[in-house]
């Protein structure tokens, strides 16, 4: 099947393999988790099989499919065909004919060239799999708790913008959650420090400076910000409203610390020493 | 094994285990989780290719992973392993697609967005290639996925038509207007530089 010289690209195709790339990297995590997902999903279609199967099992099963499927239009018993692989699929499952019957049952009379591409997808069978069919299920959303835990992950990879929009996804779909503040000041934190977007930073910074319970580490991220800017007077104004809001706090500590530097850097300032 | 014996099926694919694709095939775990390891990277690069994004790649790998894990009793070793793989899981995602189609805009999910500072760590040989598919990106997916069936996988005109049930010329029209876009995209350099203003 496959074409001996294959094609010259000048738009520079690379040949497929298991290599880097195209698809982004993967967390080792998630990848067990896809090989673990699959590999059950296989062997739990296969233990169903172990139940002995007598023929009038079969046609009333088939019967009461048929009867159940009546009302759609597109679907009838002919368009089926019984997984009779014990290794394979359940005993129960009828499998529609469509991608995964080709590959389980070839027809007799289809030539031995595996390579022959049968025309799957272009019958007018639905290529969605009867609902009696164990369906590979897509993996569950997410909670809050588990996407920042990915984004942090990211972060701690060096991946920058792609941590920052993990971030921002989360302060979006998950607003409500209390993980939505930390992804927020996590994402302030990556365009400060990591994507060169002070201005960006002092965005998301004020919009958590109005309230919650992360506005102390927000107030003082605005400061940090206009310290990038080169915003003294905005600088020390965040720092004191930090001093102010959590006295005892860590960050007033450092306010403190650095209001005393800027005031010195003034004095410096207003008098030259030439 | 394969209906001309298995020294001949051997012979299609000498680096293959045979043994352990035998085990897989009797639905031995240990076996099936070993090969859905080995297969897994190359089935993701795959549906990169033939999808649009990164964000759904994971989820359509992981069905086409299924499909192929569950046709392995059916592999009678003509041809590599590898590229009946290819098939399966091009299948696969087409049948995706096709599902897909009744979205007519794909939002841009912004973890797609990748940090130039990563991808300056990583090999050329990637970056290439994730260059190549955001061009991809920019193509209507009818003519992206002939487009890789042809260039990635050597699949023919003629057989591509008999897949997606589609005349021959107008596979080779659809080849034929997408490799001008895509070599217009790739000389661009940066597509994503295009869309930039239209991303929120």
């Amino acid at each position: 099947m496959t074409n001996p010289s294959r094609p010259k690209d000048p738009s520079g195709f690379r040949h497929l393999d298991a290599g880097l790339g195209p698809a982004l990297p993967m967390d080792p995590l998630a990848f067990d988790r896809i090989v673990e997902q699959a590999v059950e999903t296989i062997l739990d279609g296969s233990r169903t099989v172990e139940r002995p199967r007598r023929p009038w099992q079969w046609l009333a099963l088939a019967a009461i499919v048929v009867a159940s499927t009546a009302g759609a239009a597109t679907l009838t018993a002919r368009h089926f065909i019984v997984a009779r692989a014990p290794a394979l699929a359940s005993s129960n499952v009828l499998v529609p004919l469509g991608v995964n019957s080709k590959i389980l049952h070839p027809p007799k009379h289809r030539s031995n060239d595996v390579d022959e591409l049968p025309a799957t997808a272009t019958t007018s069978m639905p290529t969605s799999p009867s609902p009696s069919v164990p369906l590979p299920s897509p993996p569950k959303p997410a909670a809050a708790e588990d996407r920042l835990a990915q984004a942090n992950q990211l972060r701690q990879a060096g991946r920058w913008q792609e941590a920052e929009a993990a971030y921002l996804q989360i302060a979006t779909h998950y607003a409500a959650a209390p993980e939505a503040e930390v992804a927020s000041l996590a994402a302030a934190a990556l365009r400060l420090e990591h994507l060169s977007d002070p201005q960006g930073a002092l965005r998301l910074y004020e919009s958590l400076a109005q309230g919650g319970r992360l506005s102390v580490e927000a107030r003082f991220g605005v400061a940090r910000c206009q310290r990038a800017l080169g915003n003294p007077a905005a600088e020390a104004a965040a720092l004191a409203m930090v001093v102010e809001l959590a006295p005892q706090s860590l960050q007033a500590d450092r306010a403190r610390q650095r209001l005393s530097q800027l005031r010195q850097e003034n004095a410096t300032s207003l008098n030259p020493k030439d | 094994m394969g209906s001309r014996g298995p020294s001949v099926a051997k012979d299609a694919d000498p680096t293959l285990d045979w043994e352990l694709l035998a085990q897989a095939q009797s639905g031995n775990r240990a076996a099936l989780s070993e090969m859905a390891r080995g297969l897994l990277p190359r089935v993701r690069n795959l549906v990169r290719y033939l999808i649009r994004g990164d964000t759904d790649v994971d989820d359509v790998a992981q069905e086409a992973l299924i499909a192929v894990l569950r046709g392995l009793p059916s592999f009678e070793g003509e041809g590599t392993l590898c590229s009946w793989s290819d098939r399966v899981v091009a299948r696969t995602t087409f049948a995706w697609l096709r599902r897909e189609r009744r979205r007519s805009h794909v939002v841009r999910d912004p973890m797609e967005l990748e940090s130039q500072t990563s991808q300056a760590a990583m090999p050329d040989e990637y970056v290439g290639r994730r260059r190549l598919v955001e061009a991809l990106d920019e193509l209507p997916s009818e003519q992206r996925y002939v487009l890789v069936l042809h260039h990635v996988l050597g699949v023919t005109v003629p057989e591509i038509a008999r897949e997606i049930n589609t005349p021959a010329e107008t596979v080779r029209t659809r080849l034929r207007t997408g490799r001008n876009k895509l070599r217009v995209l790739v000389d661009r350099g940066q597509p994503r530089q295009e869309r930039s203003d239209d991303e929120p």
